[in-house]
């Protein structure tokens, strides 16, 4: 089965999943609750920007938590863990996640490449064809 | 000093790379090495992101190790990608260092 019939269709791992999904949040509630704001916050921004399934972008806050509760174990204030720039530090967990933004990006350069390249060809094939 | 984000945005990893280099260690030890040395603006967030990058890139290998306080820690060293990739990012820096300084002395045409 391809990953994405199995992504979406497959029941077992999309129950396991929310199976997941569920004792990962248990754990955010069980955070401080500066914490707990400003991982909801990050996770609702961070999915405007999810492409595809959205497994990635899952495994990046599951392991965020970790990072959360390290700082509140600490006693740390959230931000000295985020700094106050928040959404430079949801940029930086982003480029680890496949975005909707990066495919845009990549379409554009893939778009404007095989658009001059067979320009080129054509351009030159016209050249060739002077030349004989 | 401050401000220096932007400017410190490529450089970080190597600076990161280059503090596991000398030994394993892990993310909070990392952020206050780099505070230390003056990259007060740098915090946790951005070690984290960083140590993320390495990771899925292959240059880390990590372990985790009980802590005192909280969850186990995660450790990290480098391994021989890891290496290769410090090396390269010292060359660039040596070429960008060497260019930057170049740019400041050469005398102006009169």
């Amino acid at each position: 089965m391809s990953e994405f019939f199995d992504n979406y269709l497959n029941i077992r791992k999309i129950r396991a999943s929310k199976r997941e999904y569920k004792q990962h949040m248990a754990r955010v509630e069980a955070l401080p609750e500066d914490y707990q704001y400003v991982f909801k916050k990050i996770q609702h921004h961070m999915w405007m920007f999810a492409a595809g399934s959205g497994y990635d972008m899952m495994e990046i806050h599951y392991s965020l938590i970790e990072l959360f509760e390290e700082g509140a174990a600490e006693g740390r204030p959230v931000l000295q863990i985020t700094g106050e720039d928040v959404a430079a530090f949801c940029d930086e967990l982003l480029r680890n996640a496949k975005t909707y933004t990066a495919d845009w990006r990549e379409k554009l350069n893939r778009d404007i490449l095989s658009h001059i390249s067979t320009e080129d060809g054509r351009a030159s094939a016209r050249k060739e064809a002077r030349n004989d | 000093m401050e401000g220096l984000t932007e400017m410190l945005k490529g450089v970080l990893e190597g600076c990161v790379l280059e503090i596991i280099s000398r030994g394993a260690t892990y993310g909070y030890e990392i952020t206050r090495r780099l505070n230390a040395l003056g990259f007060t603006d740098v915090v946790d967030g951005t070690t984290y992101t960083i140590l993320l990058r390495l990771e899925k890139n292959g240059l880390v290998d990590t372990c985790k190790q009980p802590s005192e306080l909280g969850p186990p820690r995660k450790f990290f060293t480098l391994n021989d990608a890891g290496r290769e990739e410090l090396c390269r990012f010292w060359a660039r820096w040596e070429f960008v260092a060497s260019k930057m300084n170049q740019l400041r002395e050469e005398q102006p045409h009169v």
